[in-house]
């Protein structure tokens, strides 16, 4: 059954899937086209790591974006039909959505394995200064987990019904009104922020899209 | 008629004596100064009305319309000169600046706005704007009472500014990567402290160009100067260059107008700022006084402790703000796989078919 699904998980991404394969393979090789000699000033070598870093965003986008396309590609079919197909097969709610869990997951697997190849390619070919140091594996680790929870996050939205999605949106347009009014009051309450460092800090759940995305760094 | 010929001679002799000569001019420059802040005032008396500001020891004046505005960034300036200057900022008092904010029509500045120590501003800028400014005049008064030595270390105008992780992390990745021998050694574990002054630019003697770089550095630098840097130098640049002569190369570094050290302006002004907050409110003004030392010298008189300590606990403070690089700790990556198996849980417990 996990093979039929993964099949069809398939047939209905895999344009995504390619294109977020080339994308991750060439992202770490346009990221490096500055860096061209070994003997730089330290001016110089703060150049290369600020365009470095200015690719860096696009990990974390690419990243997202990716796992945000597998994961309604995996549900767009079952709401599409109202699920009839689903409650048809003689397997429970849980066991489906694990089968429909686990193939998207594996279809994260060809982004990340490409630009684990595109960052070791990259460093392989780029000159790197004195000091400076690459870490494919570490950025291609990273992609890969970034990948995960953004895929698992979507995942179960997408998997909730259109009132949980609401409730979602609900709260989230709640905070915001909330930073707004308080704003207008001229209360200093930082909603936002509080809610933002929690996500984004340890252990937050978005912690991992955090901090520099840099093939080359210090 | 001898002694009309005598008295004549000396009268000429005492003119054309330098000391005397000296001392006239100075009686001269202080009866013009008098006179340009007399004719100033009245200038001033004439056409604006001028209220003087207080904020610390800053005095400022100011027009009375622009009273206000400037009063609020004279706070926020004072604030951050004295945290810096300590006591040494209490000189101000002694040298009224002048606050101008610049007419966007081109009308030139009247005449008594340039008597004192200028400082113009633009009619939209806020009082933090002001602030800077008023810093950066202040900071200019200051840095009068600095001798040349202390002058050419620091360059541009010493700024208060809390270290900012930022910076910290600029100065981290020029301590990583800049080109000198001196800065090496300064990185590496465990520190040669003296590398570390060298490559501030805190030099005891010695030459700069061999204490600063290794023969190849040297050879890079000279290849990196333009042609018309090394134009009374060809013979010893084609020697370096071409010959590999290390002699020759350092023969051209030493003819070289000006050589930066290794370590840049802002590395340089973040070591002093960290040598002043360490030598609380007396610094500043023990680091001007001490003209005729070594520079290095200076900023341990300042400080309190040794040069070497001090260099040694600003680079502990740089090597602690090294920027967070893509690697990933163990923990923060079992953290993403439960947070990403924690929301496929949420998945599979979804209300959809209940």
């Amino acid at each position: 059954m996990f093979r039929m699904i993964l099949f069809t998980q398939w047939k209905w991404s895999r344009l995504a899937v390619l294109l977020g394969t080339l994308a991750a393979f060439l992202l770490p090789i346009l990221s490096v086209q500055h860096a061209g000699s070994r003997e730089v000033t330290p001016w110089e070598a703060r150049m290369l790591l600020t365009s470095i870093q200015s690719w860096s965003v696009l990990y974390p986008t690419l990243a997202t974006a990716i796992a945000l396309t597998l994961a309604l590609m995996a549900w767009s079919a079952d709401h599409r039909g109202r699920h009839v197909y689903a409650l048809s097969l003689p397997v429970p709610r849980w066991h489906y959505a694990l089968q429909r869990f686990g193939a998207g997951a594996v279809l994260l697997i060809p982004p990340a394995i490409a630009l684990l190849i595109g960052a070791l390619v990259a460093a392989a070919l780029a000159t790197i200064p004195h000091g400076l140091q690459t870490y494919p594996v570490a950025l291609a680790a990273r992609f890969a987990l970034a990948m995960a929870v953004a895929y698992a996050v979507f995942f179960a939205i997408s998997a909730g019904t259109t009132r949980t999605a609401g409730y979602v949106l609900s709260i989230v347009g709640g905070i915001i009104v909330v930073q707004i009014l308080t704003a207008a009051a001229g209360l200093d309450v930082h909603l936002i922020p509080f809610i933002g460092d929690r996500l984004l800090l340890w252990p937050g759940p978005l912690e991992i899209f955090s901090g520099r995305w840099m093939l080359i760094d210090v | 008629m001898c002694s009309v010929l005598l008295s004549t001679a000396l009268l000429v002799a005492t003119i054309q004596d330098p000391a005397a000569l000296q001392r006239r001019l100075a009686q001269v420059d202080a009866l013009r100064h008098r006179a340009s802040v007399v004719a100033a005032r009245g200038d001033s008396a004439r056409q604006e009305q001028l209220d003087t500001i207080r904020a610390g020891a800053l005095v400022i004046l100011a027009r009375r319309l622009d009273a206000d505005r400037v009063r609020r960034g004279a706070e926020i300036a004072w604030r951050q000169l004295d945290s810096l200057y300590g006591d040494e900022a209490a000189t101000l008092a002694a040298r009224p600046m002048m606050f101008w904010f610049v007419q966007r029509d081109g009308h030139p500045l009247p005449v008594y706005v340039t008597e004192y120590q200028p400082v113009l501003g633009d009619s939209s800028s806020t009082a933090a704007d002001i602030a800077r400014q008023l810093i950066s005049g202040a900071a200019t008064v200051l840095r009068q009472n600095a001798d040349t030595a202390l002058a050419d270390w620091f360059g541009p105008l010493l700024f208060p500014m809390s270290p900012s992780p930022a910076e910290v992390a600029r100065i981290y990745v020029e301590l990583v990567t800049a080109p000198s021998a001196a800065v090496r050694r300064c990185y590496q574990s465990p520190p040669d402290a003296a590398s570390c002054r060298a490559a501030l630019g805190l030099l005891d003697g010695g030459d700069r160009v061999t204490l600063w770089f290794d023969a190849d550095e040297r050879r890079a630098l000279v290849a990196k100067m333009s042609a018309m840097d090394r134009a009374g130098q060809r013979a010893e640049s084609d020697a370096c260059l071409l010959g590999q002569s290390d002699e020759n190369c350092i023969a051209v570094l030493h003819a070289a107008s000006y050589l930066e050290p290794p370590l840049s302006v802002e590395a340089r002004h973040s070591f002093a700022r960290a040598a002043l907050l360490a030598g609380g409110r007396g610094a500043y003004g023990r680091l001007v006084r001490g003209a005729g030392r070594p520079v290095s010298q200076r900023f341990a008189a300042a400080a309190g402790i040794s040069a070497d300590s001090l260099v040694l606990r600003w680079r502990a403070a740089i090597l602690a703000g090294r920027p967070k690089t893509v690697t990933l700790a163990t923990a923060s990556g079992w953290m993403a796989l439960g947070w990403a198996i924690a929301f496929g849980l949420v998945a599979l417990r979804s209300t959809r078919w209940r």
